[in-house]
């Protein structure tokens, strides 16, 4: 079983696979959220995390953080950073919509506010976090010598 | 450099290109979002309830057409509801004589935004005791269904344009409506509002305190779903 899970970490077409699903997946995610900031705004202001006033410049970025880390995995610059960023959003958005259900809220994550599809905090919302950070391990994991352009196959 | 601090500066770089990225794109848009966020409580103004209650027309189902007309635009403009530029057709009443002259009187606003302003949890209550409001539930319809003003019926902000005829189709424009969602942080009770507004209806307000605040009060709630959902 642990030969499996490494074989599946350390595999390249695995990894590729992942980058890429990780790439549009988020950058799909961003475009809804740069697109509707003052409705992605509501929505973080809705988990009652953030402090009021920075919820604004928190909606504003975190698009192009996404943005940014799906390009680095697309082309490779800075690959497995762009891949650690993305797991560890992931871990937050997990914490985010954990702390949201214990205090009862019912709110909607503002995920992907293009489609709202999924939106809703719960633990669907939680599940497909974890299946993103999954899809982070094989990218993060990865050998430096598959990274892409800047570090050729060996 | 060691590879740990190596990746950290790299997440670094990623962090700060995408936070330039970010407040480059907010500088250039016209609906760009300021970068420190108020209080909603703080965006627009607050009814003083004798404004809101000496104004309320006393309501009939049917009110015959010889009765005089009820005003309008019962809030008061000052504090305004701006009024839509151009009024709704109302099926009923001809514009009244009087608010037209005081009106003409005034240049007109043009350009101004048209929007829903607040209320308070108590001046709220005094509506729905001398029944002179409809209290709109604008959380999701799951929620509504669990637990809701007694009385309010459901209109999303999202299906508003859906749902607009069946919930409110036959309410008089000039009905007063209060809008409200979860808490003081929920935006989409502004957002009905505001939406109603741009409907054509001149006396809406946003009870901001919400649900909770309503239930937290000792006020009555009901559950399961209303006509007109």
């Amino acid at each position: 079983m642990r030969n499996v899970l490494a074989w599946i970490l350390r595999n390249k077409t695995v990894a590729i696979v992942c980058r890429l699903a990780l790439a549009a997946i988020f950058i799909y995610a961003a475009v809804g959220k740069v697109l509707k900031p003052s409705d992605f705004a509501d929505s973080v202001a809705g988990f009652r995390i953030l402090p009021i006033p920075v919820v604004n410049i928190f909606a504003i970025v975190l698009p192009w953080v996404e943005v940014v880390c799906g390009l680095s995995l697309i082309t490779g610059v800075f690959m497995r950073s762009g891949g650690v960023l993305l797991a560890g959003l992931n871990i937050v958005f997990i914490a985010a919509a954990a702390s949201a259900m214990a205090r009862g809220l019912s709110i909607e994550c503002g995920c992907f506010t293009l489609s709202h599809a999924g939106d809703t905090v719960g633990w669907s919302l939680i599940a497909r976090d974890v299946g993103f950070l999954l899809l982070c391990l094989p990218v993060v994991l990865q050998r430096r010598s598959m990274g892409g352009p800047r570090y050729p196959a060996a | 450099m060691p590879a740990a601090l190596k990746a950290i500066a790299r997440v670094g770089i990623l962090v700060a290109v995408a936070t330039v990225l970010g407040i480059a794109s907010n500088a250039l848009r016209s609906d760009g979002l300021p970068l420190i966020r108020k209080p909603l409580s703080e965006t627009r103004p607050t009814v003083k309830r004798e404004q809101l209650m000496a104004e309320t027309p006393q309501r009939k189902p049917n009110p015959p057409t010889s009765e005089k007309p009820p005003v309008t635009e019962s809030l008061p403009s000052a504090v305004a509801l701006e009024t839509p530029t151009k009024q709704p057709s109302e099926p009923v009443k001809p514009k009244t004589e009087v608010a037209p002259t005081q009106e003409a009187k005034k240049p007109k606003p043009a350009a101004r935004k048209i929007q829903a302003l607040f209320t308070n949890l108590n001046d709220a209550k005094a509506c729905f005791d001398n029944k002179s409001a409809i209290f709109l539930d604008s959380r999701a319809v799951e929620d509504f269904e669990a637990e809701h003003i007694a009385g309010a019926l459901w209109l999303g902000f999202e299906s508003v344009e859906e749902d607009y005829q069946k919930v409110l189709g036959k309410i008089p424009k000039d009905r007063l409506l209060v809008t409200y969602c979860s808490d003081v942080q929920c935006a989409s009770a502004i957002k009905l509002a505001d939406a109603l507004v741009a409907l054509g209806h001149t006396r809406v307000v946003i009870m901001l305190e919400g649900l909770p605040g309503w239930r937290d009060a000792g006020y009555p709630t009901s559950s399961g779903m209303k006509a007109g959902d």
